[in-house]
């Protein structure tokens, strides 16, 4: 790298840390022309399968492999990928590493896409796509764990796991013996349905034992591809561990909500997140569910186990004294956290607006100056706000369910239950409280001029012509 | 209603760390039907939902089921299996805050069931009551009355104690009802009948306090008399006595109790419903106001107002002597509301006959009798009076006018008919929610619109929260699909899109504005 660049390089990076540290965060932007370059490569590689598909049950592949193609579709329908260069230049070279230390290995047809989903999870969809998402990423500690993710995910699709798992459903749901079953059991009259449901168990319970098998041998393949690559096969353990403690949040999850949401003028009401005494205290009481029954339907082994399999398999390799970092940790840290920022964007604009504001509200206390965090609370306030005033607040949060946190059920509960006159009232609180610290910024700007108007004041057109001053432009939602 | 069943395998992405999701379709082979569905009730409020599925045959005269109990947010929180006669089903459930209870209606075994269940999801007990074949007619008749969407229609939920369920009944041309009382936490049982006498005794569940239960007896000598008697009676809710049996007479007046509800913080009710002169007949002659009282626990009336027609209502708007308001009708109450300054809100909706175009023809060319006239629904009306029971104000909410045809509407008065017309869902009006949260209450009513970017069915919400009444509406009116509005939690209503062409139920949740 030339010294200039390489100046040039520091420097951004720099400024970008700090930015999110003490200013503003600028969300990335969505390269269109990317996206669609993508999904074209994905379409032309959808087209070959299908048009190699022969054999038995033909018709039933192709119907699949057109499944297939829709669910890799819908990350671009979505606009999941990042598609900006820094990113993707960075994951490219992680790819490269595994690439250059595994020649024999055919990497042509891989498409590395980097989600914006929070979830934290990696994929190979089979036919080349293999998505690493945001959510997974940020929850990481070195490159060496980044390493293992995506060598495991390459490993499915080069041990062809997507299109043999395919094969094997339909051999086992096509077979003479499940087609006959099937079809004496449709002119059943009696106890059709429970012995249907016991066919369809075998089969699930078959499949879900070949997906166990394969992430092993992923597992497995992915310490090979690691090897020479010069990361330490170690962290490949803590990746793991990591992955056993993910439903924990990576913030503080005290969402300080009546604090957040009270004024001197506005009192927030504890009955907004007060836990209901309804049939929902059923759900907690509720006995386990079969043991057997869910292990038998779980796609993956056990995370102890995989740590077990993965130690043993280390334990025989010699030579282990690879680095946790190879490619640059501090663009590394500064992709983590920058997709932290990134998650809850594509969350807002995606209409997950409770999730957007349940991370942004978890971020404010790590980085208590960023602007954006502000701006996003305020953005996700005022976005419920016109859904709920049209009827559809539906369509944009979750509904509270036994499943979440109580921090995350307690948010949920606010939005369902608080009414829209006092939900312009939480907005305004809100906008009003930080304006002296960011009416500068132009989010911010953009959040009085919309709590202006839902509360009907005048300021709003002095708003408007201090904004159009200030950035030279009408503000946009 | 058919739903698609069973299984769906993930196929597709081979994840780094992801959970079972264990499904498999096996399409036109099997299916599951909802035999029933419906709110779960405490109170009026809506605690969570029941859909009962009807999941396979076990033989010829016996099916297995599948009870699923969601939260109010429908959330499953609970999927009971049983296997029950093939023609059971599910009529009502209610939950009394610490247990849940469901009836169950067995036709060929000619057999009620109430099956309480705890909140760890298990049968803790079950009630039988045989039904006589003489009441099977009065309980299909029951069984097609229309509730408030909020209210229960048989089973009527007592805090933490159990339940009460009122069943209508008929004995050769005398009709009757009965009351029973099914404990929830310890298997204890009681019935009351109204002693004999009336040939025709009708009755209305008004509320209960901790220890009381309040009911409105309507009861004639004769089946065909007009003659009615309205009775508050008041039965002990620990062993099924007679409080109080009051016969609503006083101060030369006959009272017509409509709605009743516990007084926050004392032992006292509140009962409210329209009064007639005494020498008048209870529903078939003109009312001369609405009255509003307080009881005492011995049914004795502490404090007591009238509002007629003529001095009081006619204050705020154009009325004659009779009842009628210019425009809109006479008056039917649904509900009576306490709110925040210690006054009370009263709902109610317009009625009126009118000539029926339909039923004139019908008459001419049939040669034969036919009802020629109609009932016209009208507006929504809002009447809100002080602490003193003194009205305050009266304010009109126009919608568009409704009509119903059906026999009877020529020999009957027109409040008869109302009541039969309430009874049978044909009011706008829906439900009222009041919310203990944000401190208010919503009045619910529907609609059809016919205005120049809409024409369809309209859910109309007025809101009364600090001391600040607002209106919204939502259009319920989609292509390619059938809406329905359904009670939901407080503030909000859940509604279902059934799409005619893909087969599919959507449900989702609205918050009032």
């Amino acid at each position: 790298m030339y010294p200039k660049t390489l100046f040039c390089f520091i420097f951004i990076l720099v400024q970008s840390l700090a930015l999110c540290q003490t200013n503003a965060y600028k969300p990335l932007q969505v390269d269109s022309g990317i996206l669609n370059k993508m999904l074209q490569q994905a379409n032309k590689q959808y087209q070959q399968d299908l048009a190699t598909v022969s054999g038995e049950w033909t018709k039933e592949k192709k119907a699949l492999l057109v499944q297939r193609f829709a669910a890799v579709k819908h990350l671009f329908d979505d606009k999941q990928p990042l598609t900006d260069t820094l990113v993707t230049a960075y994951f490219y070279r992680l790819l490269s590493v595994v690439k250059k230390s595994n020649k024999t290995y055919d990497f042509s047809k891989i498409r590395l896409v980097v989600s914006s989903s929070y979830i934290p999870n990696a994929a190979s969809y089979g036919e080349g796509t293999i998505v690493f998402n945001a959510g997974l990423f940020c929850r990481l500690q070195n490159e060496a764990q980044a390493a293992f993710v995506l060598c495991h995910e390459l490993a499915h699709y080069f041990l062809n796991h997507s299109n043999k798992q395919i094969d094997s459903y339909l051999s086992s749901l096509y077979s003479k013996e499940t087609q006959a079953q099937l079809k004496h059991l449709n002119h059943e009259e009696y106890n059709k349905n429970a012995r249907l449901e016991k066919l369809a168990t075998t089969i699930v319970f078959g499949s879900k034992r070949h997906n166990r098998l394969h992430e092993s041998q992923s597992d497995s393949m992915a310490i090979v591809l690691m090897q020479k690559t010069g990361f330490d096969l170690n962290e490949s353990i803590h990746c793991l561990e990591v992955l056993d403690s993910v439903d924990s949040y990576k913030y503080n999850n005290t969402l300080e909500l009546k604090q957040r949401f009270s004024s001197d003028t506005f009192a927030f009401r504890d009955a907004w997140i007060k836990k209901q005494t309804g049939l929902g205290v059923m759900a907690s009481t509720l006995e386990k569910s079969d043991s057997i029954r869910e292990d038998s339907l779980r796609t993956h082994p056990d995370i102890p186990q995989r740590i077990h399999a993965i130690k043993t398999m280390l334990s025989s390799i010699q030579s282990n004294k690879g680095k946790a970092f190879l490619i640059d940790a501090a663009l590394f840290k500064k992709l983590q956290a920058d997709f932290d920022f990134e998650m809850i964007e594509y969350c807002y604009q995606s209409n997950q607006v409770s999730r957007a504001l349940l991370y942004s509200l978890q971020m404010l206390t790590a980085f208590p100056e960023n602007s954006y965090l502000y701006s996003m609370t305020g953005k996700c306030l005022v976005k419920c706000y016109y859904k709920q005033k049209e009827h559809h607040l539906d369509d944009i949060t979750e509904r509270p369910s036994p499943t979440f946190d109580e921090a995350y059920s307690s948010l949920l509960r606010m939005l369902n239950t608080i009414r829209l006159d006092d939900l312009a009232q939480v907005s305004d609180v809100w906008a009003q409280k930080y304006r002296s610290r960011f009416e500068n910024d132009e989010g911010y700007l953009f959040l009085l001029i919309e709590n202006a108007g839902i509360n009907n004041r005048a300021e709003k057109q002095e708003l408007i012509n201090r904004y159009q001053n200030l950035f030279a432009r009408r503000p946009k939602p | 209603m058919k739903v698609s069943f069973l299984l769906f395998v993930s196929l597709f992405a081979l994840s780094f760390g992801s959970k079972a999701t264990p499904n498999l379709t096996f399409d036109k082979v099997n299916s599951i039907y909802i035999r029933s569905s419906g709110p779960i009730l405490q109170g009026n409020e809506v605690k969570g939902y029941f859909f009962f599925y009807q999941t396979d045959k076990i033989d010829k005269k016996t099916r297995q089921y599948s009870l699923n109990i969601t939260d109010e947010f429908l959330n499953v929180v609970k999927e009971v299996k049983m296997v029950d006669n093939a023609k059971v089903s599910l009529l009502e459930s209610s939950f009394d805050g610490q247990s849940l209870v469901f009836l169950f209606y067995n036709p060929e075994e000619d057999e009620l069931t109430y099956k309480v269940y705890g909140l760890d999801g298990n049968e803790r007990m079950n009630y039988s009551r045989p039904v006589d074949k003489k009441d099977k007619q009065m309980l299909g008749q029951a069984l097609q009355l229309s509730q408030e969407g909020t209210e229960s229609q048989f089973i009527k939920p007592l805090q933490n104690k159990g339940f009460v369920s009122i069943i209508p009944l008929k004995d050769g041309k005398d009709y009757s009802w009965e009351m029973n009382f099914y404990g929830s936490g310890a298997k204890k049982q009681w019935s009351y009948a109204p002693e004999e006498g009336a040939k025709f005794s009708t009755v209305a569940y008004l509320g209960n306090s901790d220890s009381i239960a309040f009911l409105e007896v309507l009861q004639r000598e004769k089946l065909l008399s007009k003659n009615n008697e309205s009775h508050l009676l008041g039965i002990n809710l620990f062993n099924g006595r007679k409080l109080f049996d009051v016969l609503l007479e006083q101060d030369g007046y006959k009272f017509l109790p409509m709605n009743a509800i516990p007084i926050e913080g004392k032992s006292e009710f509140l009962v409210f419903g329209q009064y007639y002169d005494g020498e008048d007949r209870v529903l078939a002659d003109q009312s001369q106001g609405l009255f509003i009282m307080t009881v005492d626990q011995k049914g004795k009336a502490i404090n007591k107002k009238y509002l007629s027609w003529t001095k009081e209502l006619s204050k705020f708007v154009n009325i004659g002597s009779n009842g009628k308001v210019e425009d809109i009708g006479f008056l039917y109450c649904h509900k009576i509301i306490p709110v925040d300054d210690g006054g009370y809100v009263i709902i109610a909706e317009g009625y009126k006959k009118a000539a029926s175009a339909l039923g004139i023809a019908s008459a001419v060319l049939a040669q034969r009798y036919q009802s020629v006239t109609k009932m016209v629904i009208t507006d929504l009306v809002w009447l809100q009076v002080k602490p003193n029971f003194t009205l305050e104000k009266i304010k009109i909410y126009s919608k568009n006018k409704n009509s119903i045809e059906f026999g009877g509407t020529d020999v009957n008065s027109a409040a008869s008919v109302a009541a039969f017309i309430k009874a049978y869902g044909g009011f706008d009006y829906s439900f009222t929610q009041k919310d203990d949260v944000n401190k208010g209450f919503v009045v619910g009513y529907v609609d059809y619109e016919k205005s120049d970017g809409n024409k369809g069915l309209v859910f109309n919400a007025i809101s009364y929260f600090n001391k600040k009444v607002t209106t919204d509406k939502i259009n319920l009116t989609t292509k390619g699909s059938r809406t329905y509005v359904y009670p939901a939690k407080p503030g909000n209503i859940m509604i279902m899109e059934y799409s005619k062409k893909q087969k599919t139920m959507d449900l989702r949740f609205e918050k009032l504005n």
